[in-house]
């Protein structure tokens, strides 16, 4: 108990950040750097940052009491949020109570086991495929996959959306979309969202680095009809 | 306000009036032409203050003759026709359609256009046959009235039930983007999600339906409909008239909250009733509507089924006047100071409202209801008197506390109040989110609620839509079809409607 929280913005109404109106609370730090970030301010771990307010879990849990009436529940997102697992998990403590759902945003580039109190209270997941192969180049991350936290995720039924961000050459898209959809097609419920990577947001230095990768419209159509041809029900795509 | 014959050359030499605007307006000086201390008994004092602003009478006129909003029970015309206009009980979607249509011919109204036009789903849903004639016939009807009845305070009812009309209707709106008619959904819990969710796509896109509090306004005024800008009045009646205050420009005229409450305030309200008072007393008794109309004879409406409205205007620079005599910083919407001061006026209000034994409305207790008005363009005293009890134009907190200091001021207008929202185009794709929070808007005791997309060309000013690009022909004194674009027109110079703050993200 007692634990704060490190947050780079909180928005009282979101429609993106899982179904219906929620509170979206964005944490400082992650553990990786993509290429393509579109919220690159919140990848430094470095909480004395101007721009980082920490929160004791009490005054974020007043603060999202002012939205009730309004929002089904909460999502908190980043960077990402996983890292700050301990205060997610009093802060849900206290929020479920209010009657509101608790969301988790994330990269998927955790163990369960290390995080089992956190994944036990979360209601669902957002979870964002980056790739199924290395990440070093999209991610500046080692780490082989989040497949495995994926996967059991799904059997704890707990996922509502995968996200996967297509760009060309830092990832092989279509071996990740399909890897991706082969899943879960056993998961009728779950939605699988499928990104045109986009500038909006990014640093100049980011926006050098993929303007040449950028896919076509037509490419992204593509991949969305493969998840289709697969037996998704539910796939939906932004261009 | 009284007219003078120089109104009546003014309006015949006008260049931008169509013929029916000339008309309508015409009509309207001659009522004021004639002295309402003669015609209705107003004392030096009741005239003072509409001289001096405080009270706006929205130009209804001293020789009353219909009254201000009337509220036919169409189900007559399926159960019965129209003896008057000798039309047969309908047998089929087009003789209904049509039979309304001629119908709407005849409704009277403060505008001479009908205010309401009934609860269409349920209406028209026993006559549908095939659903792609019934959707072909049911746009040809919207556009017609559209085209025909042309004022946008004409007001069209759907829901709470789910019906095949009723999503007819709401994909034809969608398609027609007119203005004209009006549209409230009639939300309750149990309403039908899809339905709901259409309705709100209709309502992101263009401007209608917006959403009322069904159980509350059952309530408050039993059967009722919603007309003309967000009005509940009982079915099968109306109001006689309307007046509202302007509590801006009354709370200027004092040094503080005590002597705005208890003297100045509940002095302009006595004088307010007592010229409802009259007014209802002249329709009833000496312009003998209700003994020659047919609409009472055939049992559209009854006498005894009217009310009328005690209205107000500027509660915002009301507070915010009183907040300044009081040394303090701060303005309405963002001060717990100016909310209770807010409610101080309004429980004045209701107490001085709730203690008058109105003429004619027993329909209500014998009282008059309190409404929360529209802005209007009459005088510049209009610019200084935000609409109802909203935070003006760009002193708009955030969302979420934006809904809750709103809440707390509906509940004192049993006969309609309404808030308004501007979102951006995002909104469409997430319809849950929005009927999230109409549904926590209604929870915490809004009456009514509407939202639109800031970037639309339709769009609601205070209570009833436009099109933004008719409203600038107008600013160019070119001729436009409807009169509500020119009062568009001129609440935008006052009230800057067109820029209200988009609610993204909840801001």
């Amino acid at each position: 108990m007692g634990n704060s929280l490190f947050i780079n913005q909180i928005i009282p109404f979101s429609n993106v950040d899982g179904n219906g109106n929620r509170c979206a609370i964005f944490l400082q730090g992650c553990n990786l750097s993509c290429v393509y970030c579109h919220n690159p301010e919140t990848i430094s771990k470095d909480f004395n940052s101007l721009k980082v307010k920490e929160y004791s879990v009490e005054q974020l849990i007043d603060q999202i009491k002012e939205y009730i009436p309004f929002i089904r529940g909460i999502t908190v997102s980043g960077g990402e949020p996983t890292l700050q697992d301990k205060g997610i998990t009093e802060l849900f403590l206290g929020i479920k109570p209010l009657g509101l759902s608790c969301y988790v945003d994330t990269n998927g580039y955790f163990s369960i086991k290390d995080k089992k109190e956190l994944v036990d209270i979360t209601d669902k997941f957002l979870f964002d495929v980056k790739t199924v192969d290395d990440s070093l180049k999209l991610c500046n991350n080692i780490k082989a996959t989040s497949l495995e936290t994926l996967d059991e995720l799904l059997a704890l039924n707990k996922i509502e959306e995968v996200r996967t961000v297509i760009i060309n050459s830092y990832m092989d898209a279509k071996k990740t979309v399909e890897t991706v959809a082969k899943r879960l097609v056993r998961y009728p419920d779950v939605t699988y969202k499928i990104i045109k990577v986009h500038k909006l947001g990014l640093r100049k230095e980011q926006i050098k680095e993929i303007k040449d990768f950028i896919p076509s419209d037509e490419d992204v159509l593509a991949l969305v009809q493969k998840c289709k041809d697969i037996g998704l029900k539910k796939v939906k795509y932004v261009l | 306000m009284e007219a003078t014959a120089l109104d009546i050359i003014q309006v015949a030499e006008s260049k931008s009036l169509t013929y029916q605007q000339k008309i309508f307006n015409m009509a309207n000086t001659a009522e004021r032409l004639v002295s309402p201390v003669e015609v209705l008994g107003y004392t030096d004092e009741e005239i003072l203050y509409i001289h001096n602003h405080m009270i706006c009478d929205l130009n209804e006129g001293y020789a009353l003759y219909r009254p201000r909003y009337i509220v036919p029970d169409y189900r007559m015309f399926i159960k019965n026709g129209c003896r008057f206009l000798d039309l047969k009980s309908p047998r089929s979607l087009d003789e209904l359609l049509d039979g309304l249509l001629i119908l709407y011919h005849h409704v009277p109204s403060i505008t001479s256009f009908p205010v309401y036009i009934g609860d269409l789903d349920k209406l028209i849903n026993p006559f549908i046959d095939s659903e792609e004639e019934a959707y072909i016939k049911i746009k040809r009807f919207l556009n017609h009235i559209d085209k025909t009845i042309v004022d946008s305070f004409c007001h069209a009812n759907i829901g709470p039930e789910k019906t095949k009309a009723g999503e007819l209707i709401l994909k034809a709106v969608i398609e027609l983007e007119n203005p004209t008619p009006n549209m409230t959904f009639k939300y309750n819990e149990e309403v039908d999600t899809d339905f709901f969710h259409k309705a709100i796509e209709a309502c992101l896109r263009v401007s209608k339906p917006s959403f009322s509090n069904d159980n509350a306004y059952i309530k408050d005024v039993g059967e009722h409909a919603i007309v003309s800008c967000y009005n509940a009045l009982p079915l099968g009646g109306g109001a006689y008239t309307l007046l509202r205050l302007r509590l801006g420009t009354i709370a200027r005229r004092t040094q503080n909250l005590d002597e705005f409450i208890n003297q100045l305030l509940p002095k302009v309200s006595k004088a307010m009733l007592s010229m409802i008072d009259k007014r209802i007393n002249y329709l009833v008794e000496k312009s003998h509507f209700f003994e020659t109309s047919f609409l009472v004879d055939e049992g559209f409406i009854q006498r005894d089924n009217f009310t009328a409205m005690f209205g107000m205007v500027g509660l915002a620079e009301a507070v915010n006047h009183i907040l300044k005599c009081e040394n303090l910083e701060e303005r309405f919407g963002n001060s717990s100071r100016g909310d209770e001061i807010g409610h101080i006026i309004m429980q004045t209000l209701d107490k001085i409202v709730g203690e008058h034994k109105g003429q004619y409305v027993e329909r209500t207790n014998n009282r008059y209801l309190l409404h929360a008005q529209v802005g209007a363009n009459l005088d510049d005293e209009d610019n200084l008197n935000t609409p109802a009890h909203r935070i003006p134009v760009g002193d708009e907190p955030i969302l979420p506390v934006h809904l809750k200091q709103a809440a707390q001021f509906h509940k004192y207008f049993p006969s309609g109040t309404g808030d308004l929202f501007a979102f951006d185009q995002t909104n469409i794709n997430s319809l849950e989110a929005m009927g999230d929070i109409i549904k926590g808007s209604f929870n915490i005791g809004f009456r009514y609620i509407t939202t639109y997309l800031q970037n639309s060309d339709l769009i609601r000013v205070t209570g009833y839509l436009i099109k933004r690009s008719e409203a600038e022909k107008v600013g160019r004194d070119e001729v436009v079809l409807r009169d509500t674009a020119i009062m568009g027109f001129g609440t935008n110079k006052n009230a800057k409607v067109f820029n209200r703050k988009i609610r993204k993200d909840g801001e």
